[in-house]
């Protein structure tokens, strides 16, 4: 590696980026631009963030929050759990366990350094760790085999199965540092009371594990307490989601990639609640105003995101739908199915209510609520339920009303590689335009952003929906 | 009848080595040729030519590289790993680790003090990391391969560009051209995208100083500033002895080992 990347820590980097930005928060704009004329390597990222006036704030406050608790986790008695986006973190907070989520903090290291998470990528292939594995996990893992980040306490995923090269990845980390690993498994299907039943007990012997491992049990007054909050915050997503229906879409793009990413770091906490209404607040106004989310007001297209997004350096792609004029309408990441969800119409089941009425309601929650995480819930395969992916593609597709559908995902996602031709296909029969990018979504070296971009202009134009 | 040769047929150039008694009389690289054994027996003819020597001087004749089982005239083949070790320790007998690049190949060589070869590692990714690529995004820039290194020299401004694939690679190279960039500074993109699959390679067997760059990439200044930066050790640099033609250099000294026994 290169001998100045040994200089700094990797998550003392990225917690005090966020935490000097979020001190920048109360600036006047002049003091905010000679600011960032002091950040060269994530000037883009940073300004591109802070475009997007309360909303903007209220994320930041989120992500220094996020970095502050498992950076500083010792501080307040927690312990660290590495963990993937497949799993829900919201029962570690009840635990005191911090979540290290690799995938997000390889994201946000593509945002705030000069060639993003290269350098720890390339770490990790040096010790050993394929470079066809997913990328999505590389870079944490290369920062953690340098020794560039305080040690965690064991790893706990679920996503054998879902994706074996992610599970493969942690499974690589456990080994290397000699940390406890439990991989939580999943069921043939949801919903049904046999396989609901299944996933509840995977997770008291997942709970079991980590107690084992940490001393720390479930404190059921603070889970009920965060089960609470994620209630009313499952509640402004349904808003928000519906207003994206609206044509055009009042929900600024980025704010999609701050509510998924916030749902997945911060669920539970008031730092979200806040996040979600300033989006509820800025997309009502667009509303209102009968503008697009779009800086120009104007929509030209309308798009889903059938997997990831593209979370290259800069935060290059945003900025791109943002200038193109499209409308982002989420991504796999994005619909969490919770109950009061209206594309849950006819397919009712598929739903998932909270339960604070005892400890078991509870877990029981949790374990359905992970059960339905992006990928756990659409990709596991085609030898359970082969259209469990392209059923759920299709619902999103009509729901929001989307012109084309766009794939961005790592050469490493085996499950989605796999098959995201078929899907592609298919999706071509039911009328909607299918971008398969041939784009890592966290690796610029295979593919640059530029080519990236130059690939999905050419297919937008082609297929005339620009 | 006292002279050895060795002949290394890689996949872009052929190089021939001749040697008497610890001490090279002349040596010879050619670009390769569609025949592996035609390839070795130009590029052998020319170095013997220049010494004013002919096939009857030698006395034995050691081939390595992708071509050497076609080599005719040899006498004994020996792996490529084994004959840059051995043409490095004799060089330089404080290099440990070494990185080949080479046309179609790059492999991190790491050695004990006894210039035993104790670690391993090659590219996998198809010619990314390769004499191949610069050769390809040398030809798209409209510059001859050894140019790379001159012009990145004048590079104002760094990107970091595709490093796994060179079709890809090559398609960003010519957007970027036609983007109106700087040739100098795709130049020194390539450059830097090579550098940093060598340095995987090297990271992979551990990096035990002195480091040396060998086959043709060695001349590449840009690719050599650009790995010292990112691997923070030196490259140690030849002032006489053309790093190219390391392989056949090692497959003499093993030629004339084999004569000795």
């Amino acid at each position: 590696m290169r001998p100045e990347m040994l200089e700094y820590q990797y998550d003392w980097m990225l917690f005090s980026s966020l935490r000097m930005i979020r001190k920048a928060l109360n600036n006047s704009q002049k003091e905010l631009e000679e600011m960032l004329a002091y950040m060269p390597y994530f000037r883009d990222s940073v300004s591109l963030l802070l475009g997007h006036g309360e909303v903007s704030k209220a994320f930041i406050r989120m992500a220094d929050t996020w970095t502050d608790l498992y950076y500083n986790a010792e501080k307040i008695g927690y312990k660290r759990v590495m963990t993937t986006f497949i799993v829900n973190p919201v029962l570690f907070h009840a635990m005191r366990m911090a979540p290290v989520g690799c995938e997000l903090i390889s994201a946000f290291g593509n945002f705030f350094y000069l060639r993003g998470g290269f350098d720890f990528m390339d770490h990790c292939i040096a010790e050993g760790f394929t470079e066809t594995s997913c990328s999505a996990q590389r870079a944490t893992l290369g920062a953690y085999l340098a020794g560039l980040a305080k040690p965690f306490d064991m790893v706990v995923i679920n996503s054998a199965g879902t994706c074996d090269s992610n599970a493969n990845g942690f499974a690589f980390l456990a080994h290397r540092l000699q940390k406890p690993l439990y991989v939580m498994d999943y069921p043939h299907r949801i919903p049904g009371e046999e396989e609901s039943d299944y996933t509840l007990k995977d997770m008291k012997a997942m709970i079991a594990f980590v107690e084992e491992h940490s001393g720390h049990v479930v404190d059921y007054e603070r889970l009920e307490e965060l089960l609470k909050v994620v209630g009313e915050q499952e509640e402004i997503i349904v808003e928000i989601q519906e207003l994206m229906r609206v044509i055009p879409c009042p929900v600024p793009a980025l704010c999609n990639f701050m509510m998924y990413l916030g749902n997945n770091i911060m669920i539970g906490f008031p730092e979200l609640t806040e996040v979600l209404g300033a989006i509820l607040e800025t997309a009502k106004r667009n509303l209102e105003a009968g503008r697009a989310g779009t800086v120009s007001g104007e929509e030209r297209a309308r798009f889903y995101a059938i997997y990831t997004d593209h979370y290259c350096t800069k935060l290059s792609y945003w900025k791109w739908i943002e200038e193109m004029q499209l409308s982002h309408l989420g991504a796999m990441l994005s619909p969490t199915f919770y109950e009061k969800q209206p594309y849950l119409k006819g397919n009712e089941k598929m739903g998932w209510g909270i339960d604070t009425s005892s400890p078991q309601g509870m877990i029981r929650t949790v374990a359905e609520l992970n059960a339905r995480q992006p990928m756990a819930r659409s990709i596991r395969g085609p030898y359970d339920a082969p259209n469990q992916w392209l059923d759920e593609t299709l619902t999103m597709m009509k729901h929001y009303k989307a012109d084309f559908a766009m794939f961005a995902g790592t050469y490493g996602c085996r499950n989605t590689w796999s098959n995201v031709q078929s899907l592609a296909k298919e999706m071509e029969k039911h009328g909607y335009p299918t971008l398969i990018t041939t784009a890592d979504a966290l690796d610029e070296r295979p593919q640059s952003w530029m080519q990236t971009q130059a690939q999905i202009e050419e297919f937008i134009t082609i297929r005339g929906i620009l | 009848m006292s002279y050895v040769i060795g002949c290394d047929v890689g996949s872009l150039t052929s190089k021939a080595a001749v040697l008497k008694k610890r001490r090279f009389v002349s040596a010879a690289i050619i670009p390769s040729k569609a025949k592996p054994e035609v390839s070795a027996e130009t590029v052998i003819k020319e170095a013997l030519e220049r010494a004013e020597l002919s096939l009857k001087d030698v006395q034995y004749c050691v081939s390595t590289g992708y071509g050497r089982e076609k080599v005719t005239m040899c006498d004994k083949t020996e792996s490529e790993i084994e004959c840059h070790a051995r043409a490095v320790n004799w060089l330089f007998p404080s290099v440990r680790t070494l990185i080949d690049i080479g046309g179609q190949d790059c492999k991190a060589i790491r050695m004990n003090e006894q210039g035993k070869v104790v670690k391993v590692h090659a590219n996998d990714k198809c010619a990314s990391g390769t004499g191949r690529f610069l050769e390809v995004m040398a030809s798209i820039l409209n510059v001859d391969v050894s140019e790379l290194g001159i012009l990145s020299e004048r590079a104002t401004k760094k990107y970091t560009m595709s490093s796994v694939c060179t079709l890809w690679a090559q398609a960003e190279v010519i957007k970027r051209l036609n983007s109106g960039y700087a040739a100098a500074d795709i130049a020194a993109a390539i450059n830097n995208a090579m550098a940093i699959r060598a340095a995987i390679l090297l990271n992979t067997v551990g990096i035990e100083e002195d480091v040396l760059v060998t086959g043709g990439v060695s001349k590449n200044a840009g690719v050599r500033a650009d790995l010292e930066g990112i691997i923070g050790h030196r490259i140690k640099q030849s002032r006489n002895a053309d790093l190219q033609l390391a392989g056949a250099m090692g497959a003499a000294l093993i030629a004339q080992e084999s004569i000795r026994q």
